[in-house]
């Protein structure tokens, strides 16, 4: 089979991938592809800006912070599959600037994704992963990506931008089901990765893993391990300033990915120390 | 060199005198030559089916593959050569990903179709490629519904209800002609397209049979048709074609019997004529022969004539003779006579010689 | 995980200047301990399996040795991803030097092949701390302790990441090593048995759990001999 131009070959780093056989004789001879994901096939030069040239004689700078970002993804494992958990809220700076950003995304039968962090680099990174799944599919040999195979693939790709100092400024959470087996991992922009039972990104490292730690059990139930979903969820909520109560649940079991309808969950706010924090703090304000 | 069209079928980038690139002709020869590979359009659907020669008995069912998914939402079925054809969809898979990497979208079946002809037509300008032995079957389904799309050796793209290509292409085509595709669903599809490739695989040897289609049952994804169903129509294919064979096996009975008959009747009138001839040939002879004992007889009748003439003429001449020597005698017999009487001796010659002369002149003057 | 990231002041950042937004450094410190020590006939290579940043806890079970052959093993701490990267790097090496030589890489060319690739990155170092540890041609105990740039040495016993200055003092009390300023240059095999030899590790380990918020949970024993690799497990503090 012919090589193509994968548009991840750039993503995991230097390596020669040989370009489409082009029939022209220019093309014949081994071309170097700018920006071969958007290199259109018939061979002309791709659409692509280099924001070197925008720079003004300054020296290229990638990305320095994100713009549009998720925060905590939640991820669970329990008797017969993994929960993954999150809200659906795309904050730009503090505004809460989409609010049905579906940030759990199914990659294929036995594997799902849920991220934060910068949401456009989430869609490329969906992207690349659409592409394997795609592949897989048009392999049509009955084999496809395995959820550790996911997850190993996502730390190679964060772990070579990080590499470049151009990071993809995502935490991701994988999550899976396979050989009767939950798989639940994570990975963050510089590449560092774990996989355990429970695990959380962003603030939800903070304000529901303690919950995780104290309650997870392997051998949860499925209404169980929801349940403990929904409180993690909830005190996220009341504690993360960027967070919305819209949450969607994603289950991967040996059935298959199911990513619910969003949903909300019920909240009481009459705490007197929601009314006023300070009470019982003397000094703060 | 010599000739009109000799040479110029070395590279597709020279034009025959008669308008014609032969190197594309060769390459649509090639996939003429392939088994046979058909595409109906169903009102639900795209159904491809494959048949292909079994090259070794040793190989693996299912290996060698004819169709390919190269999207979700489409794939193709190739006739012709089979690398050829791994090129075209290494190719379409690269263009379908590339267009959704670009807009975002599924690539729509046109888009693709158009742009596989682009690039099976670019092997046909330049003389440093060979054009592809492959035509490529595509079956898409997207926003604009089902299509099917035949793409040629030469770079031609085409729409179609339903086509085929390869060895039994023309008998495909006009089964596929028969069918009702607008009232046909795709699980109908796949038995139609099982029933014609069994027709038309003519070869004593065994083939495998690939169907692959995309429609509501697969999800809108292109698939191989689930090995139930694929089961099921090659079932009913195999059935159907053994009904066809028997009643082709009973029409050749009732054909034959007819030429039996036709024959015998044949011979009979054969006979006759012959009997005939016969009959007049043995007159003609009688005939004949009675002519030639008439010639006989008048032959002989003059030849017996002719001899007793010459009998005749023999005694005249006989009796003539005699009578010449008559005189001859007397006088001999009157000269011994008087020789006995008068004893003279026999003259000396000189004297002889003047008596004989004198008896001559004496026996002429008698004479005359 | 975005906001969790500069927590650690100690995490040099790119830029330098103070900003109101999230930087980013492309380094992160994940903790952890790793020790080993060389006997005669043995070597003992041990490894917390806490993973951290900043105050929090990643994971509680992450190995951070990597098991080249039976008679070598790198144990790393520092950055996680880097770890993971560079044991990635070496187990293909080593992959590749068996096609080649048909033969396990020994340790003592494990060593210089870590100096190597520890030294190709000078300039965007793997934030990793590593001791290359095992048996040397002569079946004694070998252990090679490096520094993120590559600088490496021999030693008989050898501490990294965020405990060494718990333990190497310890080590270095129990062990009575011999100054390498002394000449001629002493044995340096540490003369214990091997039992006791792990029980010093354990006993270094646990002490170093009680005030290192980065070595907890767990402590991944191989002891390996001529007969081959032998694990054991210690529990430390969950804390």
């Amino acid at each position: 089979m012919l090589h193509r131009p994968p548009s991840h070959s750039a993503a995991i780093g230097p390596g020669a991938v040989p370009c489409l056989a082009l029939p022209t004789p220019a093309a014949l001879e081994q071309r170097q592809q700018l920006g071969a994901a958007q290199a259109p096939s018939c061979g002309a030069e791709a659409f692509t800006v280099d924001p070197a040239a925008l720079a003004g004689g300054q020296p290229r700078k990638h990305t320095q912070y994100p713009y549009v970002t998720g925060t905590s993804v939640l991820g669970i494992t329990y008797k017969d599959g993994v929960l993954l958990a999150s809200d659906t809220l795309g904050a730009y700076g503090s505004t809460k600037r989409y609010k049905s950003f579906e940030r759990l995304r199914k990659v294929n039968d036995v594997c799902a994704v849920g991220a934060s962090g910068e949401l456009s680099d989430f869609q490329y990174i969906m992207r690349l992963l659409e592409e394997l799944s795609d592949d897989d599919f048009c392999m049509d040999d009955g084999h496809h990506l395995k959820p550790h195979e996911v997850h190993s693939y996502l730390c190679r790709v964060l772990y070579n931008r990080r590499n470049k100092f151009d990071p993809l400024w995502n935490s991701i959470v994988v999550g899976g089901f396979y050989g009767g087996k939950p798989f639940l991992g994570t990975v963050g922009m510089i590449g560092t990765n774990y996989t355990d039972e429970h695990v959380a990104t962003g603030f939800g490292n903070h304000l529901a893993r303690p919950l995780m730690r104290e309650k997870h059990r392997p051998d949860m139930s499925e209404e169980e391990a929801t349940a403990l979903m929904h409180e993690c969820l909830k005190v996220c909520y009341y504690r993360d300033k960027n967070s919305i109560n819209k949450f969607q649940l994603a289950k991967v079991t040996a059935e298959g990915v199911t990513i619910s309808e969003p949903f909300a969950l019920e909240t009481d706010w009459n705490y007197k120390l929601f009314a006023n924090p300070a009470a019982n703090a003397p000094g703060t304000w | 060199m010599s000739g009109i069209g000799s040479g110029y079928d070395l590279s597709t980038s020279t034009f025959s005198p008669d308008g014609r690139v032969f190197q594309t002709d060769y390459a649509q020869k090639a996939v003429d030559n392939s088994g046979t590979v058909i595409g109906i359009r169903c009102k639900d659907g795209v159904v491809l089916g494959a048949e292909k020669q079994l090259i070794s008995k040793m190989l693996e069912s299912n290996s060698n593959r004819r169709t390919f998914p190269v999207d979700r939402h489409a794939g193709v079925a190739c006739a012709g050569l089979a690398a050829d054809g791994r090129a075209i969809v290494s190719r379409a898979m690269a263009e379908a990903n590339n267009y959704k990497s670009f807009y975002g979208d599924p690539i729509p079946g046109h888009v693709l179709a158009e742009r596989l002809a682009t690039y099976t037509h670019l092997f046909n300008m330049y003389w440093s490629v060979r054009p592809f032995g492959v035509s490529t079957l595509l079956a898409s389904y997207g926003k604009e519904g089902p299509h099917l799309y035949l793409v040629e050796p030469s770079g031609t793209m085409h729409r179609y209800f339903g086509t085929a290509v390869g060895k039994g292409r023309q008998g495909a085509k006009n089964e596929i002609e028969k069918l009702k595709l607008e009232e046909m669903s795709c699980r109908e599809g796949i038995t139609a397209v099982a029933k014609i490739l069994h027709q038309v695989h003519d070869e004593e040897k065994g083939f495998e049979m690939e169907l692959a289609w995309i429609c509501e049952d697969s999800g809108r994804q292109f698939q191989r048709v689930p090995q139930q169903l694929a089961e099921e129509a090659e079932a009913a294919a195999k059935a159907a074609r053994l009904e066809n064979q028997e009643q082709a096996l009973g029409k050749l009975d009732t054909s034959l019997a007819e030429l039996r008959q036709e024959l015998a009747a044949a011979a009979a009138e054969l006979r006759q004529e012959l009997a005939e001839q016969r009959k007049e040939l043995r007159q003609e002879l009688a005939e004949q022969s009675k002519e030639l004992a008439e010639q006989r007889k008048e032959l002989c009748q003059e030849l017996a004539e002719q001899r007793k003439e010459l009998l005749a003429a023999v005694a005249a001449s006989e009796a003539r003779v005699a009578a010449a020597q008559k005189p001859l005698v007397d006088l001999v017999t009157a000269a011994m006579s008087a020789l006995a009487d008068s004893n003279i001796q026999p003259l000396p010659h000189a004297a002889r010689q003047e008596q004989e002369e004198a008896e001559a002149e004496a026996c002429s003057g008698s004479d005359s | 995980m975005a906001s969790a990231l500069p927590m650690r002041a100690q995490v040099p950042s790119v830029g330098g200047e103070h900003r109101q937004h999230a930087s980013w450094s492309p380094y992160d410190d994940n903790g952890g301990t790793v020790v080993a020590v060389a006997g005669d006939d043995y070597c003992v290579v041990a490894a917390s399996t806490r993973m951290s940043t900043g105050y929090s806890i990643l994971t509680r079970d992450k190995t951070k040795i990597l098991r080249l052959n039976p008679k070598c093993v790198v144990a790393s701490a520092g950055m996680q991803a880097d770890m993971e990267t560079l044991h990635k790097m070496l187990h293909m090496r080593h992959v590749t030097y068996q096609f080649n030589h048909r033969k396990p890489m020994s340790c003592p060319a494990t060593a210089q092949l870590l100096s190597n690739t520890l030294y190709y990155k000078r300039f965007f170092p793997y934030y990793t701390f590593n001791l290359c540890a095992g048996l040397d041609e002569e079946g004694k105990g070998a252990v090679y302790t490096y520094d993120a740039i590559g600088s490496y040495e021999r030693v008989g016993y050898g501490c990294q990441g965020s405990g060494k200055e718990l333990i190497q003092p310890v080590l270095d009390n129990q062990l009575k090593a011999a100054s390498p300023l002394v000449l001629p240059q002493q044995q340096w095999l540490s003369s214990l048995p091997l039992e006791q030899a792990v029980d010093l590790v354990k006993g270094a380990f646990v002490s170093a759990g009680e005030r290192d918020i980065y070595t907890g949970d767990d402590v991944e024993i191989l002891i390996i001999t001529k007969e081959g690799v032998r694990t054991d497990r210690l529990e430390l503090k969950r804390d």
